[in-house]
């Protein structure tokens, strides 16, 4: 059978109509035909009555007559002790007792009625049992007759019904194949049956998930096209500008911009391509001592801090271990501390931090630069976002990479200033590894 | 001629100043639509080259201000944004050209002196009283059958003065139609580009008023 719930509706619907009308016709056929015959035997006890009380006489020539004119007919003869004299029409086998009696005479079933009247004289009525089951079937059958009319009738209603039912999910499937795929709309729950409205509210906040999905996908390659313009520009500028300058000197000067242009280029698509290596990747998570992971930035980006003349220290409170990958908590990091940096004012202090928080690993970066407005503490994690006024190079990628990664091994990044003097907290905190470290 | 520069991305404002120098313009490079906005009110500069997305009131807020203050300056939008629906906004705001990055400095340029010759009224490419024509694109001066090609500078101030012929220049304003805010302006530069200038077209060429300053004849 095909998988069309109308279909099925209807089709087992309508064998359990079939199957439940053909019991109560059997019931009925059987309860009628019962009547039928109570009503026969009553007719043969009602005649015997009659002919007692009119006295009528049993004239055996007419009996006889009638007999052969009408075999169905009820035959009324009295029941006489010696057969000689009145010689039996039907012969009744003798000392029958008053009462109903089904008997067999010469072949033929026959139902016969006794009857004792006053006079002492015994009556047999008696009628052929084919002739009487053939009349009581034939009345039985017609009470079946208006069930057997309706039957189809009611089919035919079902289908309508089950039909107009569905039409309201036609309706829905309709109104999801229409959609555009740039926006999906909600369904509308008004019009359908209590019963899937469920799952068309659970459609419903999948449909919200993935507009929302949509619209953040659609502004980041929106920025992500807006920020690869920009150091295109710069460079085509800037290589228009050398090409334009005849003297040795001045090309000389005008390279230092374009490498600093190619730089930029190259910063932006590492960070876009580690962006995107991050929300695709699914490593398992391994055993990661963030200490080893701290130290090893430390030693990749000193020269940076040394340049800026910036202390760049270390602080470890505990050892600490957490289940995450450790290439990826090192890019977290460098970019952390590469902000970090990029805007503690020179001969600033920037410390990189582990300890434990309860059962918290907590990876810090503490700088003295002028912090960030409460306002945009959040915002700040949106790729491609900076904030106004911001003056340095970036490509506004480095939280948003930061978060992906936080994601993938559920921890979360924050930012917060320092309650102490100026000053930005980046923090990762992620739930300490299960497996014992072992202590230094 | 001098040109206001908004463009908050510092690589491409570098790049694009230096650009416009080599062009012969006087550039001012400000990072922010609000300063924009002040140093437009003191009418310096003879266009805007703006970009859409700055800091704070972005470009088409600037450009919105501005043309609601009854600013006539042409305006040039340069901008990341591409979308027929920004451009659309953007003209119908009062810009007079678009530009969207990244872009190729001779497009830009070429638009800067379509914009230039439109806001005076001018269909031919050369800018002319008469007597001397300039060709902005080259940097050709022609005068009767003779051309010869002006330096950077020459071209700025020849072109200062051929933009409103029969007006009477001072040394500041000359000066200013010359150099940036950055640029240090060097002593007798407008007496030594004149120099110049009368050696390639003839001494009558430019005309001195004692006391007042220079003009070229009007149109006659």
């Amino acid at each position: 059978m095909s998988n069309s719930l109308q279909k099925k509706l209807f089709v087992w619907i309508s064998i359990a109509i079939l199957a439940i009308s053909l019991m109560a016709s059997c019931v009925s056929f059987w309860l009628a035909f019962k009547q039928a015959q109570d009503f026969q035997d009553d007719a043969l006890r009602q005649i015997a009555l009659l002919v007692d009380t009119y006295k009528t006489p049993l004239d055996e020539e007419r009996i006889l007559e009638s007999m052969k004119s009408d075999p169905k007919r009820i035959v009324v003869q009295p029941v006489i002790a010696s057969p000689s004299s009145f010689p039996p029409l039907l012969k009744l086998p003798a000392k029958l007792a008053s009462g109903f009696h089904s008997v067999e005479i010469d072949g033929l079933q026959w139902r016969v009625y006794i009857y004792a009247t006053v006079s002492g004289n015994k009556i047999a009525v008696s009628q052929e049992t084919k002739v009487r089951n053939i009349m009581a079937r034939d009345s039985a059958l017609l009470t079946l007759l208006p069930l057997l009319v309706l039957i189809p009738v009611l089919i035919l209603v079902l289908r309508k019904i089950v039909q107009v039912e569905m039409s309201s999910l036609r309706t829905l499937a309709e109104i999801i194949d229409t959609q555009e795929q740039e926006r999906l709309s909600v369904l509308p729950t008004g019009e359908v049956p209590s019963e899937v409205a469920p799952f068309i509210n659970a459609i419903n906040r999948l449909l919200e998930r993935i507009n929302r999905m949509n619209e953040s996908q659609r502004r980041f390659i929106a920025d992500a096209a807006h920020e690869l313009r920009s150091p295109l520009t710069a460079l085509s500028l800037q290589a228009q500008n050398l090409e334009r300058t005849g003297s040795f000197a001045i090309s000389k000067e005008r390279f230092v911009p374009l490498k600093n242009g190619l730089e930029r280029s190259r910063h932006l698509l590492n960070q876009l391509l580690d962006l995107v290596r991050q929300q695709a990747s699914a490593v398992q998570p391994r055993p990661v001592d963030l200490a080893k992971v701290a130290l090893a930035v430390i030693e990749e980006i000193m020269p940076i801090a040394d340049a800026k003349k910036i202390d760049l220290g270390f602080s470890k409170e505990a050892p600490v271990q957490i289940d995450a990958d450790a290439s990826a908590i090192q890019l977290m990091l460098r970019n952390a501390v590469d902000n970090a940096l990029r805007y503690t004012p020179e001969g600033g202090e920037v410390t990189v931090r582990v300890c434990c928080e309860n059962d918290d690993a907590v990876l810090e970066v503490i700088d003295n630069g002028p912090g960030i407005p409460e306002a945009e503490l959040e915002r700040v994690f949106d790729a491609f976002y900076r904030l106004p006024n911001n003056t340095q190079v970036g490509s506004g990628l480095g939280l948003a990479i930061a978060r992906s990664i936080a994601d993938q091994f559920k921890g979360s990044v924050s930012l917060r200033n320092r309650t102490s003097g100026t000053g930005l907290i980046f923090s990762y905190r992620q739930r300490l590894s299960q497996t014992d470290v072992k202590g230094e | 001629m001098r040109i206001l520069l908004v463009e908050d991305d510092r690589m491409i404002g570098d790049a694009l100043c230096e650009a416009l120098r080599d062009a012969a313009y006087a550039v001012d490079w400000v990072q922010d639509g609000e300063t924009a906005l002040r140093v437009l009110g003191n009418s310096e500069h003879q266009a805007v080259l703006l970009d859409l997305g700055l800091p704070g009131r972005d470009g088409i807020e600037v450009l919105k201000k501005l043309r609601a203050n009854d600013g006539t300056i042409p305006v040039i939008i340069i901008t990341a944004r591409d979308g027929l629906e920004d451009r659309v906004k953007g003209l119908d705001l009062g810009a007079d050209d678009y530009i969207t990055k990244p872009f190729d400095i001779d497009e830009l340029l070429a638009r800067l002196r379509a914009t230039l010759r439109r806001q005076g009224g001018q269909a031919s490419p050369l800018l002319s009283n008469g007597i001397i024509s300039l060709n902005p694109a080259t940097r050709e001066a022609f005068k009767g059958d003779s051309t010869c090609l002006l330096s950077a500078r020459e071209f700025s101030l020849l072109q200062a003065l051929l933009l409103r012929p029969g007006a009477i220049l001072n040394r500041k304003q000359l000066e200013e139609s010359i150099y940036g805010w950055n640029e240090e302006v060097e002593s007798n530069a407008v007496d030594f580009l004149i120099h110049g200038i009368r050696k390639k077209l003839g001494a009558d060429a430019i005309k001195n008023v004692r006391g007042a300053g220079w003009m070229v004849d009007r149109n006659t």
